[in-house]
């Protein structure tokens, strides 16, 4: 097929684009998906249904509460994006990663409590930590892939519905580590 | 084959009715993360199922409604 041809037919159009980055980061969300499955797995095949008393729930619950709020929003910024609205788009990214943050720091504040009562050497402790850690780091990419959207769209990069589509995919991830979280909670926190 | 722009943008309703949309998922899910704890809480053993069937479609409707997964194949949510 030719550039011409390509191009003729749409392949080229900025809608095509928008297509296909839609499919390619559904396909690295998919594979980054089976990766927490099978972290998922292995708890259950390591420990069972084994849980320790120690597990802060309040905590639990209030980091998880706040990881759905910043989904909320960031939806909120993708959809103030799609119509345009730069000021709203800036303040709910920044929303969003201050949650994101508070979401740190809570995981933080539990990790220094979880060294004390199940250390990584323990059972539960290897499965804990690893699980968390993971997605803590996925948190840490969501947070700065979202300062760096913060910085573009504040220079005006996203100020129309035709070119919005860089927050589209950083909500998307986003939410896709929410969708973990809402996983790894219960899984950690919750079954027994 | 060009995409016309509505199947692009298949998923953008009205903005009001996006934040309410919004606003009704976030809630749910909210209802769906107590009523997990509840459930973790209180009925220690066999708790299992319960709660997978409270997570998996809140899962879901995060993947259906916030991350649009009927706008890949140029679908309506």
């Amino acid at each position: 097929m030719t550039t011409e041809h390509a191009v003729e037919h749409g392949i080229h159009s900025p809608e095509m684009r928008v297509k296909i980055n839609r499919i390619g980061l559904w396909l690295f969300i998919l594979s980054d998906a089976f990766f927490f499955v099978a972290l998922i797995s292995s708890r259950f095949y390591l420990h069972g249904t084994y849980r320790p008393d120690d597990l802060n729930q309040a905590l639990g619950l209030g980091v998880s509460i706040v990881l759905l709020l910043s989904s909320l929003t960031v939806y909120r910024a993708e959809v103030a994006a799609s119509y345009g609205d730069r000021a709203a788009t800036q303040r709910n990214i920044l929303f969003t990663i201050g949650l994101g943050l508070l979401f740190a720091v809570g995981v933080g504040y539990e990790w220094y409590e979880a060294f004390s009562h199940f250390p990584p050497s323990t059972g539960f402790g290897t499965i804990f930590f690893t699980l968390t850690g993971v997605h803590a780091t996925h948190v840490f990419s969501g947070l700065i892939v979202l300062g760096f959207l913060w910085w573009l769209n504040r220079r005006g990069k996203y100020s129309s519905e035709e070119t919005y589509w860089p927050v589209e995919g950083a909500a998307k991830y986003w939410h896709f580590v929410d969708v973990a979280w809402v996983l790894i909670y219960p899984t950690l926190y919750l079954v027994s | 084959m060009a995409l016309r722009k509505e199947q692009i943008v298949a998923h953008k309703p009205s903005r009001r009715d996006a934040t309410l949309l919004g606003l009704v998922v976030f809630g749910a899910l909210m209802a769906m993360e107590i009523m997990e704890l509840v459930i973790g809480v209180r009925i220690t053993p066999g708790a299992l199922p319960l709660l997978v069937l409270l997570v998996v479609p809140g899962a879901g409707v995060i993947v259906w409604f916030f991350m649009h997964l009927p706008a890949v194949w140029g679908g309506e949510e």
